[in-house]
């Protein structure tokens, strides 16, 4: 374009735009001596002598017959540069062109654009984080509320729940004191009597059910059942609570020849109360009826009423504690049947209702034999007594040899005098980089290590280590007991992690297991 | 006195460290401060080897995951590079031996070592020992802190050792 121009405006032009550009020339010979210079060398922070001498550096790998092109070039003399090499026949230019002002315009463009993107990965990061952390509180949140709430609506109805029968008690003890009652009389009031405690026993026993961990529940013992003392129990305690309320009460049993039925005798007893105690309460007329059907593998136990039905839409919310099906009808503290499925979870059976309003509701109770879980139980035991033994006895792992890494000095030789009980033979490390030497120095079977310690953490030692394929055993402490320092101590390739203070037992079976 | 001097380039996707590595290396200092690179930043260390003296010329080439026409310009010449990774972005570690693949067009098969960095917070690593050791059996591999100097001069020097004579 500018062959087009008159000579003038170009002359004029390329008059402008060098100066404007202020461009150091440097001219060197083949062998990069310097051979001329024009313009300010001054300005990028060096004579031409020391620019000459690092452009060599700079060039260094790269033909000098050819045109070569380095821009935004930072020398580090505080201004940044276009480097423009240009072939010249016996030797060969180079032009620096100041490019400051651009470099530092593009910086600033590029350094908002990389530090909006790694705030999106850091946000994408804590966001992923905050949905687990959310997603633990929530759950904790639910089970709070639910426990407040069940905390307010247990207190209320205890208070009714409890006074009620205990009023009926101390009556009729006052009476009987009293000699109120002959022979002939003391009938009803002893029924009264047996019918107030059996349900301040029932009560006592949910609510003590109901204290355990819904998870974990109580513990489920495994026993042989004896189906008649059970049956006898349950008339012993229903029968004159069902004389008294007018409704007949028929309870039967069959029981395969030979069949020995596996349970907790004292859950399933629980269980057929609650049932029991519940057909009696909801049923005006009629009768309950209570069928246990027992084989060596399964037993089956169903309690039927006549009573006033579970309307449909309460079906759902049935077997949630403090729901009742008819607030009109009185007693029971709305535990029965939370209970009883909880009873019959940890029993490992299942119970299904069927009910018609105005005609009466049957619940049926399948459990499985838990024969098959005692002995599971009995060698699980037996295997744990030998692991723990074993443990106890066992050698140190590998060649004996265990170094501990701890800040603590206090730490590193309590830590040390464990290790000695155990038979190491133990050498010291006060942060991760003289854990590090020392692993290879000492060639240790196990590593002790502190996850946080002054310097590297604990885990960047770990981390070598493995990554260097060392295989030795490694226990990773933490005064930190968060799921995040436990995931730090995994990821490094720790094979245990243990918390401060440490459980001497856990620390020895994490050592030798 | 040197012996020879050897051009040498860090590669790596924006914000792993390189200069600060660089930083580290040739003036033992560090800021926490990120400020990222525009175009190259040159510097020079002479190293000490039983061969005799190297001195290094360090390419701190601006951070990027894959290489464009410019990176290749500032590749030219080099005889071995540093490729650099953030331990705590897993990405950057594929960011970093996918620009080696691509260097190849230009370099051929020249030494490399790579420089997971930010051993300070290995907490927070995402990298794996596993990934490590895979990467190591085509590279030495060196975990680094440029805040604590950890890893730093090893693997620079082992990069010098390994450089052609």
């Amino acid at each position: 374009m500018i062959g087009s121009m008159p000579p003038l405006v170009a002359g004029y032009l390329r008059e402008t735009l060098i100066q404007a550009a202020d461009p150091l020339l440097l001219s060197f010979a083949p062998d990069w001596t310097l051979t001329g210079a024009a313009g300010d060398a001054t300005r990028f922070g060096a004579q031409p002598a020391q620019l000459a001498a690092q452009l060599r550096d700079v060039f260094i790998g790269m033909p000098v017959d050819e045109l070569q092109v380095l821009p935004y070039m930072d020398l580090g003399h505080g201004r940044r540069a276009h480097l423009h090499l240009l072939p010249d026949k016996g030797g060969f230019h180079v032009v620096l062109l100041d490019a400051e002002g651009e470099a530092a315009q593009r910086q600033k463009v590029q350094q908002l654009g990389n530090q909006a993107q790694l705030a999106s990965q850091e946000k994408s990061k804590a966001l992923r984080s905050l949905k687990r952390a959310h997603a633990t509180l929530e759950a904790q949140r639910d089970s709070l509320e639910e426990a407040a709430a069940l905390k307010d609506a247990l207190i209320a109805t205890l208070s009714h729940e409890f006074r009620t029968p205990l009023t009926a008690i101390f009556g009729y003890i006052h009476l009987l004191e009293k000699g109120r009652f002959d022979e002939q009389t003391r009938a009803a009031p002893l029924r009264s009597l047996r019918r107030a405690t059996t349900h301040l026993y029932a009560l006592a026993e949910n609510l003590l059910e109901y204290a355990r961990a819904p998870q974990g529940g109580s513990i489920v013992t495994p026993q042989a059942l004896a189906p008649n003392e059970l049956v006898d129990d349950l008339r012993g305690i229903f029968e004159p609570i069902a004389e008294s309320a007018g409704l007949g009460l028929e309870v039967g049993v069959a029981v395969e020849e030979g069949a020995r039925f596996v349970t907790d005798p004292v859950k399933l007893r629980q269980v057929l109360i609650n049932l029991v105690s519940n057909g009696i309460r909801y049923t005006q007329r009629g009768r309950v009826r209570v069928q246990l059907a027992v084989t060596r593998h399964e037993l089956v136990a169903t309690v039927e009423d006549t009573g006033i039905g579970i309307p449909a839409e309460f079906r759902p919310k049935l077997f949630k504690a403090f729901e009742r099906a008819d607030a009109r009808v009185r007693g029971g503290a709305g535990l029965g049947l939370a209970i009883t499925r909880r009873l019959v979870d940890q029993l490992g059976g299942t119970i299904a209702v069927e009910s018609e309003t105005g005609r009466g509701t049957q619940f049926r109770v399948v459990l499985p034999s838990l024969a098959r879980l005692v002995s599971a139980a009995e060698s699980a035991a037996q295997r744990e007594a030998a692991r723990a033994a074993a443990i106890e006895a066992a050698p140190p792992r590998g060649n004996g040899r265990a170094l501990v890494a701890d800040d603590d000095p206090d730490l590193r030789e309590i830590l040390r005098g464990l290790l000695v009980e155990l038979g190491y033979e133990v050498h010291l490390a006060g942060n991760a980089n003289d854990a590090y030497e020392g692993v290879y120095a000492h060639s240790p079977s196990l590593l002790v290590i502190d996850l946080q310690m002054p310097g590297l953490p604990g885990s960047a030692t770990v981390f070598r280590l493995r990554a260097e394929g060392y295989h030795g055993r490694i226990v990773m402490l933490s005064a930190t007991p968060t799921e995040d320092a436990r995931e730090a101590a995994r990821k490094s390739g720790a094979d245990r992690f243990l918390t401060k203070p440490i459980d001497v037992e856990a620390f020895a079976a994490a050592c030798r297991d | 006195m040197s012996n020879a001097t050897r051009k040498v380039c860090l590669l790596g996707d924006f914000a792993v460290g390189k200069t600060s590595l660089v930083g580290r290396f040739v003036r033992n200092t560090f800021s926490d401060k990120y400020l990222t690179t525009v175009g190259v930043k040159v510097d020079t260390r002479e190293v000490a080897l039983p061969a005799g003296n190297v001195k290094l010329v360090v390419w701190d080439i601006a951070g990027r995951s894959a290489l464009d026409t410019l990176d290749k310009s500032y590749l030219r010449g080099a005889s071995g590079l540093l490729l650099v990774c953030d331990g705590t972005r897993e990405a950057t570690f594929r960011s970093a031996l996918y620009l080696q693949m691509q260097s190849k067009s230009l370099l051929g098969d020249v030494p490399a070592v790579m420089m997971v960095n930010k051993l300070d917070l290995a907490d927070r690593w995402e990298v794996t020992p596993l990934m490590v050791n895979e990467c190591r059996k085509t590279n030495p591999v060196f975990e680094t802190s440029a805040l604590t100097g950890d890893g730093v001069e090893a693997a620079f020097a082992a990069l010098a050792e390994a450089l052609p004579p």
